[in-house]
């Protein structure tokens, strides 16, 4: 976590800094902040499917969407239907707010790295400076792309406890 | 391949109006990336639906293009912020070095 709580740190330095930034500046650091958000999302993520499962850590991060919303998933779904027959009601609970996680840290991955590859790959797309100390980068509020840092650790947190709750 | 203005097209054809034009991903071959706002009508229904949007999805897909979709969902976002607000209210301390703290410091 120490890592991509940095990552998020430096982000938000970054976009304290585009806001202050000259004119001609702030696009870049503007840019470069939506970057770093991006990170400290794909690092929290990475360290989660890491503690996993070890091999995981190596996957390319444009998977993990993908991984998640497959083989987690599934795993999920065979745990919930053990847990179900055995009346285990808690852990029922838990698997079906694991899988919302899920489905919001898909969400969130999908869009951090839209943004990022539009900060880093379309340039003439200028970031939209609307008001005074907020920017938006296609419609992606930098508050938004600030909140994902605590978003992801929350979901992060839900899916591990019952990966490891099921795998113990 | 299709270009990101074939792309385009082929998702108005379905129906979907993406933010701005499909992004080529530089992590997968054959695969775009689309900005997507999700509005809601009067009895609370997304527009466009997911129904929709699989649709124009699987569409592409029979094409040979993957497309991920980044949700710009107003109605979550806010959602989130009353949350935030409402854990906020009922667990100050122990929401105070994390939530608010990170609001505060933006």
């Amino acid at each position: 976590m120490a890592i991509s709580e940095d990552m998020h740190r430096v982000a938000h330095h970054l976009q304290k800094t585009a806001v202050a930034a000259a004119v001609n500046e702030r696009d870049s650091y503007a840019r470069s902040c939506y970057n770093r958000y991006y990170y400290s999302v794909f690092l929290q993520c990475r360290e989660m499917l890491s503690d996993m499962d070890s091999s995981w850590s190596r996957m390319p991060h444009a998977s993990y969407p993908d991984l998640l919303g497959g083989k987690v998933r599934r795993a999920f779904r065979t745990e919930r239907i053990r847990a179900s027959k055995s009346g285990d009601k808690d852990l029922v609970k838990l698997i079906d707010r694991a899988c919302r996680s899920i489905a919001e840290l898909q969400k969130i991955i999908v869009t951090a790295n839209s943004t990022r590859v539009v900060a880093d790959y379309e340039p003439e797309e200028k970031v939209d400076f609307v008001v005074a100390d907020r920017f938006s980068l296609r419609s992606i509020n930098v508050t938004e792309a600030h909140g994902w840092t605590i978003s992801v650790q929350t979901h992060c947190r839900t899916i591990l406890n019952v990966w490891r709750q099921s795998n113990a | 391949m299709l270009s990101g203005v074939e792309v385009l097209h082929e998702l108005e054809e379905k129906g979907l109006r993406p933010v701005g034009l499909p992004i080529e991903n530089p992590d997968k071959p054959n695969s775009y990336l689309i900005f997507l706002k999700r509005t809601y009508d009067k009895d609370g229904n997304a527009v466009p639906s997911k129904r929709k949007t699989d649709i124009a999805i699987k569409h592409l897909a029979d094409k040979g293009v993957a497309v991920n979709v980044a949700l710009l969902d107003d109605k979550a976002s806010d959602l989130d912020k009353a949350v935030a607000a409402l854990l906020a209210a009922k667990f100050p301390a122990s929401v105070q070095s994390s939530v608010v703290s990170l609001e505060n410091s933006e």
